[in-house]
């Protein structure tokens, strides 16, 4: 060993060090801003700027998603805003999904697979920010069997309108399945998923918003979780650059939330979007090399 | 603890007693969890960076291990490498010691056998991933 001659570490690995933590800095500003969450903008910033192959990003991706949506997840149900009930119920599917994507389909897929899948992620998360999918409070729902027999429906404190707000559940079964799709994706991609599973509870379930993006960042932990812990076992999981990626990205959604409160942020939205697109196009083409 | 059969129910409604336990409880394993494996993890990064030698080779190419034999030798050895992995452990566990948590208190507190069973499939599944799955 050469320990005693050159303890610490190299000039270059300090400066590697350094530029994946500033990349993550800011993806984890622009996640935070731009509602996607970190995962989804790390994995083309270490990809795409750092040249690190995807299957490492995704091993550092999915890990910092856990950092991040348990950091949110704790305000939220702490608050009760969070649905605790729907999120144990519906992580039974994201798991199961997280186990597909991570162990069965991760494995199987190449890299260019993989760009193309993530490009299309991307690009289809961005929808939203374009048009609202869900509604603020939906009117007339009706508890389905199924949400009545596990006692899904609840009520919160809604801050903004100063009063408490009930509300029942829908859907059961279609938010079952699209939450099953988003543990596959979550697996696959490292990331949080988190636009399904709002379209699952919005769409499918009809919660309103709120409940309905605390509730999902509550589940994101458990998904991503299990993903990682097949990313561990397999190798794809490593240390010094999840270590500063991670902290970095959980940092940066602190920022990103603090800057939330002095920006319109509708507008600021749409910028990133753009941005986002490109970068979604970018990972694309890669996957499917074309020159872009 | 229900110590005896003839114990009075504790005044209030208990569904709504129920639900603020465990929401307090997964805020706080959430946050406590967070909070020390991101404290371990960095200083874990800070001992490497000082005390271990590495190249940009080891960065991009050492993956986690985390044979425990192997964690326990490196941790008391000062590897900083070691103490990443353990805060990395942390970090993993964190949301599912929060599912284990709440299948505790849906069985002790509620008595919800459905809750109980959807938390324990989570649990396991959480867990598979962890110790057999590749």
């Amino acid at each position: 060993m050469v320990r005693g001659r050159s303890m610490g570490a190299d000039a270059a690995a300090i400066t590697f060090i350094l530029k994946v933590a500033a990349a993550s800095l800011a993806g984890g500003v622009v996640g935070s801003i731009s509602g996607l969450g970190g995962g989804i903008i790390i994995v083309p910033v270490l990809t795409i700027f750092l040249g690190m192959p995807i299957q490492d990003a995704i091993g550092a991706s999915i890990i910092s998603v856990i950092a991040t949506s348990s950091g949110a997840g704790s305000v939220y149900v702490r608050d009760h805003i969070t649905n605790v009930r729907i999120a144990m119920f519906l992580e039974v599917e994201t798991a199961a999904g997280a186990i597909i994507g991570a162990a069965v389909l991760a494995p199987i897929a190449n890299a260019q697979a993989l760009s193309i899948v993530f490009g299309l992620v991307l690009l289809a998360s961005l929808v939203p920010i374009f048009g609202k999918i869900g509604e603020e409070l939906p009117e007339g729902v009706h508890n389905d069997p199924l949400a009545k027999k596990l006692r899904l429906s609840s009520s919160y404190f809604d801050k903004r309108m100063g009063r408490q707000v009930d509300y029942q559940v829908t859907g059961i079964p279609a938010s079952m399945g699209v939450m099953f799709l988003a543990g596959i994706i979550s697996g696959l991609l490292g990331i949080g998923a988190g636009v399904l599973k709002v379209l699952a509870h919005e769409v499918a379930m009809k919660v309103p918003s709120k409940v309905s993006t605390a509730t999902s960042n509550f589940m994101i932990g458990v998904t991503a979780a299990t993903a990682a812990g097949v990313y561990l076992r397999r190798g794809l999981v490593l240390p010094w650059v999840v270590v500063p990626v991670a902290s970095s990205v959980l940092l940066g959604a602190f920022i990103g939330t603090m800057l939330m409160e002095r920006m319109s942020n509708a507008r600021v939205r749409q910028v990133f979007a753009v941005a986002l697109a490109v970068i979604g196009l970018e990972m694309l083409s890669r996957g499917l090399g074309l020159p872009l | 603890m229900r110590d005896s059969v003839e114990t009075p129910m504790p005044p209030g409604p208990p569904l709504r007693h129920e639900a603020i336990s465990i929401e307090a409880a997964s805020s706080w394993v959430l946050r406590v969890g967070v909070v020390s494996s991101v404290v371990v993890m960095l200083a874990g990064l800070v001992i490497g960076l000082v005390r271990n030698t590495v190249s940009v080779y080891e960065i991009e190419h050492r993956a986690f291990s985390g044979h425990p034999t192997v964690l326990w030798r490196g941790v008391t050895s000062g590897s900083g490498f070691a103490i990443m992995e353990v805060g990395l452990l942390l970090l993993v566990l964190t949301p599912i010691v929060r599912v284990a948590t709440a299948m505790l208190l849906f069985a002790t507190e509620d008595r919800d056998w459905v809750y109980t069973v959807v938390t324990f499939f989570v649990l396991v599944m959480t867990l598979a991933a962890l110790l057999l799955l590749r």
